[in-house]
This record gives C-alpha cells, structure tokens and sequence, in this order.
C-alpha cells in the first residue's frame, strides 16, 4: 500500500494505493475505488470503475505534478509523500531529522516519543542486504516524531526520526 | 503537369490529395525543420529550399522557381498565406514559363490595395461601407452624410490610425461636439485636423462568398460562409451556410461577390469578405485572391472539390457546372486545430506530438497536417489541422462536432480543442445568435477546468496509480528488465 496526500484544486486530500489481483484499489479519502487501468499506447489509457465507468486518459508527469487529460479537460493532481510533508514541518519547525541512508526493513524500534536521548544512543535498527545496522543519534535532544515501525520496509532517502 | 506546391503544413497536403486524384505529380518544398513534415511524405518529389525562417525558405520566389525547374515543375499552387497573394511571385511563376494555379497577377494587384479595391467594387456597383470620400471642413457637411447613410457613423482623421482620432457617434445631437473633438484630436496628433465619416455597422457579421472563374470569362458562387467567430480577428470557427443568410439574401451576396470578381477578370478560387450589419445590409471588406483555410466547408456542402476546380481552370478548363446547378446541401462547421492553449490565454504551445488521434466516423473530415511523433515547429503558423464536421442541419453539425472533438487526443502539446468544445456547448453559438465581438466577450468568462467529480476521482486514481508503478518500476534491478528484453526477442526472433 503506497499513502500519498494528493493536492487538488488548493485541497489536501489522504490517497492510498495498492494493486489488486486484477487492478488495483485505490482510496480517495475515506472512499475505496477499485480501478481498472490498461494501456492503449504509451500515452493513452483506459481507466475503469468498478461500476463499468470508463474514462480514455492521457497522462504526463513534471516534478510531482500530475496532469491528466480527459480530452475536454485537464486535471493537476499534485502528489506528495505523507514522510516528506511532515519532514517539512518538523524541518520548518526547527530540529534535527534522521532519513535512512539505505532501503531496508525497521528490525527494532529503540525508543520512544519523548525521550530524551544522548548524542550516539541508539535510535532503531535497519537491517539492509542482510545486516543489522544501529542508527544512532546525531545529537542530544528529546525523540519529537518516530515516522516508522518495526517490520516496516523504508526506502532511501525515508524519513525514520525527528528529535528536538 | 507536375504540380509544385509552394506551402506546408495542412494546405500542402490538400493540394497534393487534389494533384494525386488528377494524378498529376507532386512536388513538395520544405525547410529544414521540415524535411519529415507530413506534406513532404506524401509527395512524390521534395526539395529543401533554406532554413527554417520563412523569409529564408516559404518566401524565397527564387529558390521556389528553382525547384520547380530543377523537377521539371509545369504548375505551382501556392496554398494559403506565404506568397498567395503576392502578384509579383504569381508574375515570376508565369515569366518562369510555369503555370500558376491562381488568379492572374494583375486581379491580384488590384485587390491587393485597400483603396483601388474600394474604388473598383464601387464603379462595379458592390455595396461598400458608405463614406465620404474626401476631407470635409464642416459639420453641415457630415450631417447630410449622417442622415442619408443613417447613424451611428464613424467620424475619423483622415490621418488616424491606431484608433487614434475616431469617434462613434449615435445621435445627431452629438454630432456637433464630436466633430469638434475629432478635429481637435487631429490637430494634436497628427498635425492635421482634416476629417471625414463614414457609417458605422455595429454588431456586424463576417460573411464571405466563395466563388470560382474561369479563363473564358465565366464566374459562378458557391454560396457563403460565416467567419463571425473571431478571436483578435483571427477566425476560429467557420460554418456552410450561414444561421442567418436565407435564399433570397444568399442570391444577394452571391450576384454582388460575381460582379466584384468580374470586376477585376478574376479567375480560379476566390473569396469576397462582407461585414453585414444586424439590418442585412453588407458591404465589400476584401477580396482574398487564394484558397481560403476555411475552404472545406464550402466543399462538403456544395460536393465541390475547389482545389481540383483550380487546377482544373489553371489547364484552360471551362467551368463544367452552371450556377443553377450549385445546390448548398446540409451545413457544416470547420474548427481550426492550433497549437496553442487555451488556459494561458491561447499562448503557443510547440513541442512534440507524443500521441494524436484523429476523430472519424460519419460526417467528419480531418484536414490534418501533423503526425504522432512530429515536432510543432515555432517558426510557422500554430495550426495543426481542421476539423470539419457535416450534418443534415445546423443541429446535427453541431452535435457531429461535439462528438468529434471529444474523440479528438492529442498529447505533447496543448490544443485549441477545449476551446472549441467550451463554444459548441455555448447557447449563443448554438443558437446562432453572435457578432465579431462574440469570441472576445466570450474570453474572460472562459472556465475550462469545469468540475465533474468523476473525472476528478478518475484523475487522482490515475495519478495514484502512475506514481505505485514508478515506485515500483525504480525497484527493479536492471538485469530483470534485460532479462524482459531478451524474452520479448526470443519470442520474436524465435532464437537467442
């Protein structure tokens, strides 16, 4: 399941996706859509509801804007990551944040929100290509956010912690 | 006769379909950007003639004559725009020994001048906007004009321009004081208060009248078209025949644009602009010495393939039908297709064509110049193609193009398209019921981005879902998709 906030007509709005065994389920808000999606060519789709509602689509991407044309109209679908966002404001806020430096699995969670925490104390551990690896803490402070939990899978880049 | 055909873009492409049905060879002519242009694909013979500017390659007459005699060229058309109209181009093909497929160069002279046209559709006796033809001292004298052309009259510096020095003027109680200002105006501007009048039509229409000659001294209308829908006098929408010309006005139109062709001995396919007024009253604007662009709509209502009729008349043809058996049969409407969009105030949009997809089905016509994959040069005029759509009646048209336009797909590049479905929905259009402001008024309430919750929902889903598929399509290590690769040529190949 991949979560998006998805940015439309000055809107926030909470999407998730993930595939189905034959399409994929899609949750708009708090409505889940089953969706239908098969390529025409490179640069026209269908796209099915469940309903039998179908739209022909043309889709191109710059940055993390979204333009979908309908042939009457376009649309802009802004998509953000939910783990950047909140960086953002707890970088906004002020703060020391941690990403993971590697893709991997959160074996552990070390501690908790609130905590105060010592410059090399152990935050939580990853493990990546079949190695555990600690991640410690930069800095003194207390744990403000913890964005992961154990056995999830994270990405490069992934925002795992902010401390304060 | 092998046909050169001085032009790109769609018009090319038209000449060359009308030359291949004759089965007259093609010749094309192309600048560099456009050696892979769809008019030099579907030429037999292409020839590059210069760089991109059209100064350097579309208007170069010696490099075009050249062409034609390096191929062995016996004709050249030259389409719409570019040298059409130029006499001098149209002088050099015949002093080449070419045929050009067009009027004479001295028909094209005249009607080239704003004042000798003027002065000639007059003497022919065609209606022209009622003036005074010189300066005048007094207001008496402008009152009389007033009251035998009727108000509201325009009262202008004979040495205005830039709408500098103008002033419309509704009643003759006004007429005193403008006449002062204006010439005061004058004075200041231009250093000459010298003015003159004449009638002003409000809330006019742009009517036309297509017609055709031959060299033996024959013309024959094939009705009119309405070019009212103008956005910064560009037309955009024009339709065959006109909502509110009926047979009696049409036989009207057609005898004055005859007599103005006639006028100037006018041969093969040309046009005569009228602005009329709400009172249907009209008055010769110009006369287009050339195929026009909104040419197909005439076609699809009168069966008359006016391209194959040029090339005919340029052979010596005479005309094969008389007046009496031109027939206006149903209604059709063109939209011009341009690279442009609407959603930024109709700002050029070049770029590459990733994907089109012409509509088809009944009663539609593609006049399309453009291709998946072909890059929109900046250098020319943004239009990709027309879109004609015929019906029974004007409804029908209408209800052909909606349809039409909505199977229309093009992406790379934003188009006109929306636009023109925005227009088709509107109830003025539909009713028929607009003037040449129509468009410009239209504008500023323009709001394409309508909201339907179900493309709104469509659209995020799809947005959701291309962004699962690039996470996932990053995920992959390289040597699975090589490995792909390798299936999908063993299975073509059927070997490894």
């Amino acid at each position: 399941m991949k979560r998006l906030v998805a940015v439309h007509a000055g809107e926030e709005i909470a999407v998730a996706v993930e595939r189905t065994g034959s399409g994929y389920l899609v949750r708009i808000g708090d409505r889940e859509l089953e969706v239908d999606l098969v390529w025409a060519n490179q640069y026209a789709k269908s796209l099915r509801f469940a309903d039998g509602t179908q739209f022909l689509i043309g889709h191109s991407v710059s940055g993390n804007v979204h333009e979908i044309s309908f042939g009457n109209r376009l649309v802009h679908v802004e998509l953000r990551d939910p783990l950047e966002m909140r960086r953002h404001r707890a970088d906004a806020a002020g703060g020391e944040s941690l990403s993971a430096i590697m893709p991997g699995r959160i074996v552990r969670v070390l501690v908790s929100r609130g905590d105060e925490i010592k410059k090399g104390s152990g935050l939580l551990v990853l493990e990546a290509m079949k190695m555990e690896n600690e991640v410690r803490s930069p800095c003194d402070g207390v744990v403000r956010e913890i964005f992961v939990e154990q056995g999830q899978t994270v990405e490069n880049g992934a925002l795992l912690i902010s401390i304060e | 006769v092998k046909v050169l055909i001085a032009n790109r873009g769609e018009i090319a492409v038209r000449v060359i379909r009308a030359c291949r049905e004759l089965g007259y060879p093609t010749v094309a002519v192309h600048s560099d950007v456009d050696r892979a242009a769809l008019h030099v694909l579907y030429a037999d013979q292409a020839v590059a003639i210069g760089p991109a500017p059209s100064a350097e390659s579309y208007l170069r007459v010696d490099r075009i004559i050249d062409a034609a005699k390096r191929t062995g060229a016996g004709a050249v058309h030259p389409g719409y725009g570019f040298l059409s109209e130029n006499a001098a181009f149209a002088q050099a093909v015949a002093d080449a020994g070419l045929i050009f497929v067009g009027p004479s160069p001295a028909s094209i002279q005249a009607m080239g001048s704003k004042t000798e046209s003027r002065q000639r559709m007059k003497a022919a006796g065609v209606p022209i906007v009622p003036g005074l033809e010189h300066a005048v001292e007094s207001v008496d004298e402008i009152a009389a004009f007033a009251a035998s052309a009727g108000y509201p009259v325009m009262i202008k510096a004979s040495a205005g321009g830039g709408g500098k020095g103008m002033r419309l003027v509704e009643r003759s109680e006004d007429l005193a004081g403008a006449f002062e200002r204006v010439r005061s105006e004058a004075e200041s501007f231009f250093g000459d208060a010298s003015v003159y009048a004449e009638k002003f039509v409000s809330s006019p229409r742009h009517i036309e009248v297509q017609v055709l000659g031959d060299t033996h001294g024959e013309v024959i209308h094939l009705g009119e078209r309405e070019c009212t829908l103008q956005r910064r006098h560009q037309k955009v929408i024009e339709e065959s025949p006109s909502p509110v010309v009926d047979g009696e006005l049409r036989a009207r139109l057609g005898e004055a644009a005859v007599r103005a062709a006639r006028a100037v001995d006018y041969f093969s396919a040309g046009t005569i602009e009228f602005l009329m007024g709400p009172d249907r009253q009209f008055y010769f604007l110009e006369m287009n010495t050339r195929l026009q662009v909104e040419h197909p709509v005439t076609e699809m209502v009168t069966g008359i393939d006016l391209v194959k009729e040029q090339l005919r008349i340029a052979r010596g043809e005479k005309l094969q039908r008389p007046q009496e058996s031109v027939q206006v049969n149903g209604h059709a409407i063109e939209c011009r297709i341009y690279a442009e969009d609407p959603q930024q105030n109709f700002a050029p949009s070049p770029g590459v064509i990733r994907y089109i997809n012409l509509p088809e089905g009944p009663g539609i016509r593609n006049d399309n110049g453009v291709y998946s994959g072909f890059r929109v040069p900046l250098n020319y005029d943004p239009m990709l193609s027309k879109l004609i759509a015929h019906g029974r009646t004007r409804d029908e048209a209408i209800q052909r193009m909606r349809r039409a336009l909505y199977e229309y797909r093009v992406e790379g590049i934003r188009t006109s398209i929306p636009f023109h479905l925005y227009v088709m929905d509107d109830p003025t259009f539909q009713a028929g019921e607009f003037d040449t402001g129509y468009i410009d008024r239209l504008l500023p309430h323009l709001d394409l981005d309508r909201p339907e919750s179900a493309n709104t929902d469509a659209a995020i889903a799809a947005a959701a879902i291309f962004a699962l598929e690039e996470a996932e399509r990053v995920r992959i290590p390289e040597d699975t998709e090589s490995r792909w690769r390798r299936a999908a040529r063993m299975e073509a190949t059927g070997r490894e």
